[in-house]
C-alpha cells in the first residue's frame, strides 16, 4: 500500500502543517500541503488524494463548508484537526460528513493510526464476516461475541450496538448516529438509553471497565471500538 | 424565558404580599391608637422592604400608588370609599407618594451600587488570577525559548544533549498546554443560575476517560479504581470535570513522591457521589491546608520543578466543582493526602434497561 499514498493537508498554521507533512513522509506517504479552503478544494479535485487532513479554522472559509462542497462530489476519507474544548465543532463536522476527527496536540502513533483507519475503510467496508480487536471476536452471521475463549452475553440492543461500532472500528461514532441507527430515526434524541447500555456493555466486555481497552470513550462526541489488528489477520480478510 | 415568568411572578406575589401586611399592621395600629399618622409611615416601610426584595424599582413605585389608594380607601373618613377631595388629604397623599417613590429609587440606587462594587471585587480576583498565571506561563517559555535557541545556534551539539534539549521543550510546552486548557475551561464556566451546561453522564465513563488521558501524558503512573456496583449518572460538563479528576490524579503523580498505586474512588454516599484521590506520599503540608484553593500554594520541593505551582490548578478544580453545586476539599490520612470532591446524583440509580435476549 506504499506507492507514496497522498494524502492532502489543509491546515493553515505553517508549523503544523510542517511537522505532521514531515511525519507523514517519513512513514512513506506523500503529502501536499495548503492554507485555505478555496486551494483545499481545487488540489482535491486536481489530484485525487487518497485522505485529507482539514483543520477546523481555515482563513477564508468555514471548515464545515469545505467538508460539504466536497461531499457533493466525493467520499475521499476526511479527517478533522481539532482542537479541544470544541465538542460541538467536532459533533458538526462528522455530521457533514466528515469521517473522523484528531484533536491537537496529537502523537504520531495517533495520527498514523487514524489515517491507516481511514484508508483502510474505502478498502474494504461492509464485507467483514468477523471483527477481531485484541481477545475480543465478532462474529457477525452468528451473532456470537467473543473475549477470548469465553463467549459473552450480550442483550439484543447491546448487541447491536457492539456490532455496529465494529463495523466501524477505529472511527468515531457520534451519540445521535448510534441512536439513529439502533433506534431508528424517530428516537428521543436523549442520548441516556445508549450511555447506560455502554456502561453495561463495558462491564460485561472489558477486563476492567475502568480502563477499557475496546471501546474508548469520546467525551461530549461518541464512542470508537479499538481496531487494534491482532497478529493474526485472516479473519478480516475473507 | 420560564425563568422570567417565574421571576416575575415571584416579584408579583412578594409585593402583594407585603401590602397586605402592611395594611394588617396599619389596621391593628389603627384601632389600638385611633390615631392614622402611624399609617403612612407603615406603608413606607412595606414600600421599602418591596423595593428590597424585588427586582427593579417598579414594583416599589406600584406599590406606593397602591398604598396611597389603600390609605385613602381603607384609613381615611369615609371608611371603604375612595375620597380625594378632603381637606388637605390631596396634599398629604402627594407627599406620600412623593416620599415612596423616593424612598424607593434610593434602595434601588444602592442595591444597584451593590452590584457594582460585587462586579468589580470579581474583576479583581480575575486579574489576580491573570497575574498568577502569567507568572506561571513566563518560567516555561523562557525554558524553551533557551533551549530551542541553544539548539538552533549550536547546530553540531552531541546527539544526546541535543535530544536532551528536545526533551525539556516537549515536556515545558506540554505543560503549556494543560495550563491554557485550565483556563479555557474557566472560560466555559458562567455566573449566575446556569453556571454551567450540564448533561447526564455515566460516572464510569467520566473515571474512564480521566484515567485514559493521564495515562496519555504518564504512562508510567500506577492508578488504581474503584467504581460503585450499581450504574450511576451524574448531570455534569463532562470535560470540566475531567479537567478536575485529571488534575487531582496529575498532582497526586507530581507531588506525592511515592510510587504506590494512586487510588481513584467513586463512590455514592446517601444522595451524593463522591470522588476521591488518594496518594500515599508525603501528604499536604499542614501550613498549606488552610489555603489549598487559593491559587498560591506552590509545593516547596528539593527539586528543580517546584517552581511549578499546583495552586492554579485547585483553584479551578475548586471553581468548577462549586459551578456544579458541590463541594471539595482535602485532607491527610495516615500514610498520604487524600483531595476529594462531591456532585449531586442525578435522579436515581439505574439497572439494565433491557430485556435479556442472549446471543
Amino acid at each position: 500500500m506504499n506507492q507514496k499514498t497522498l494524502i492532502l493537508i489543509i491546515e493553515d498554521e505553517q508549523s503544523i502543517a510542517n511537522s505532521i507533512s514531515s511525519i507523514l513522509n517519513s512513514h512513506g506517504y506523500k503529502t501536499m500541503t495548503c492554507g485555505t479552503g478555496k486551494e483545499g478544494l481545487t488540489m482535491a479535485a486536481s489530484h485525487c488524494p487518497a485522505a485529507i487532513l482539514l483543520d477546523l479554522g481555515l482563513p477564508d472559509m468555514d471548515g464545515n463548508t469545505v467538508i460539504t462542497t466536497l461531499r457533493q462530489w466525493s467520499d475521499i476519507p476526511i479527517i478533522v484537526i481539532s482542537a479541544r474544548i470544541q465538542e460541538e465543532d467536532k459533533v458538526d463536522a462528522l455530521d457533514y460528513g466528515a469521517d473522523d476527527y484528531i484533536t491537537k496536540p496529537f502523537t504520531t502513533g495517533e495520527l498514523m493510526a487514524r489515517i491507516r483507519t481511514a484508508l483502510r475503510h474505502t478498502i474494504h467496508a461492509g464485507n467483514m464476516k468477523v471483527f477481531r480487536s485484541g481477545e475480543l471476536s465478532i462474529d457477525f452471521e452468528r451473532h456470537q461475541v467473543k473475549v477470548g475463549e469465553e463467549d459473552i452475553h450480550l442483550t439484543q440492543i447491546e448487541y447491536k450496538i457492539v456490532a455496529l461500532l465494529a463495523k466501524n472500528a477505529g472511527k468515531v461514532m457520534t451519540y445521535d448516529r448510534i441512536i439513529k441507527e439502533i433506534w431508528g430515526p424517530y428516537a428521543d434524541n436523549n442520548n441516556r438509553i445508549l450511555r447506560v447500555n455502554m456502561v453495561n456493555i463495558r462491564r460485561k466486555l472489558e477486563k476492567n471497565p475502568a480502563e477499557p481497552q475496546y471501546i474508548y470513550t469520546e467525551i461530549g462526541v461518541g464512542y470508537r471500538m479499538s481496531d487494534e489488528e491482532p497478529e493474526n489477520t485472516d479473519g478480516q480478510k475473507e | 424565558m420560564v425563568q422570567k415568568v417565574r421571576d416575575y411572578l415571584r416579584d408579583a406575589l412578594v409585593t402583594i404580599g407585603i401590602l397586605m401586611m402592611a395594611t394588617v399592621v396599619a389596621y391593628v395600629l389603627y384601632r389600638m391608637s385611633n390615631m392614622e399618622t402611624n399609617t403612612p409611615l407603615v406603608y413606607c416601610l412595606g414600600v421599602m422592604l418591596i423595593v428590597m426584595y424585588t427586582s427593579g424599582y417598579k414594583w416599589g413605585v406600584l406599590a406606593s400608588a397602591v398604598s396611597v389608594l389603600n390609605i385613602n380607601y381603607f384609613f381615611t373618613k369615609p371608611v371603604m370609599k375612595l375620597n380625594f377631595l378632603l381637606d388637605g388629604y390631596p396634599i398629604t397623599f402627594i407627599f406620600m407618594l412623593v416620599i415612596t417613590i423616593l424612598v424607593g429609587t434610593l434602595t434601588a440606587h444602592s442595591k444597584e451600587r451593590q452590584k457594582i462594587m460585587l462586579e468589580s471585587e470579581k474583576e479583581k480576583m480575575r486579574a489576580n488570577l491573570l497575574r498568577a498565571i502569567s507568572h506561571d506561563l513566563r518560567t516555561p517559555l523562557t525554558g524553551i525559548i533557551a533551549s530551542s535557541q541553544a539548539c538552533l545556534e549550536n547546530p553540531d551539539l552531541d546527539k544526546r544533549e541535543m535530544q536532551r534539549m528536545l526533551g525539556d521543550i516537549c515536556e515545558d510546552s506540554n505543560w503549556l498546554l494543560n495550563m491554557v486548557e485550565n483556563i479555557l475551561s474557566v472560560t466555559r464556566i458562567g455566573s449566575g443560575d446556569a453556571a454551567v451546561k450540564t448533561n447526564p453522564e455515566p460516572l464510569d465513563e467520566i473515571i474512564s476517560y480521566s484515567v485514559r488521558n493521564t495515562r496519555k501524558r504518564y504512562p508510567q503512573a500506577a492508578i488504581q479504581v474503584e467504581l460503585p456496583q450499581a450504574i450511576v449518572m451524574v448531570s455534569v460538563d463532562s470535560t470540566l470535570i475531567v479537567q478536575v479528576i485529571m488534575n487531582l490524579l496529575e498532582n497526586a503523580i507530581k507531588y506525592s513522591g511515592s510510587e504506590e498505586p494512586i487510588l481513584l474512588k467513586a463512590e455514592v454516599v446517601e444522595k451524593l457521589v463522591r470522588v476521591s484521590v488518594r496518594d500515599y506520599g508525603r501528604g499536604i503540608p499542614a501550613d498549606r491546608m488552610k489555603d489549598l484553593f487559593g491559587g498560591t500554594y506552590v509545593c516547596k520541593d528539593a527539586r528543580s520543578d517546584a517552581r511549578r505551582g499546583m495552586g492554579i490548578g485547585l483553584s479551578l478544580c475548586r471553581t468548577i466543582i462549586l459551578a456544579h453545586g458541590g463541594k471539595i476539599d482535602g485532607k491527610n490520612h495516615e500514610k498520604g493526602a487524600e483531595m476529594y470532591f462531591y456532585l449531586p446524583l442525578e435522579g436515581e440509580e439505574h439497572e439494565s434497561e433491557n430485556t435479556d435476549i442472549d446471543y
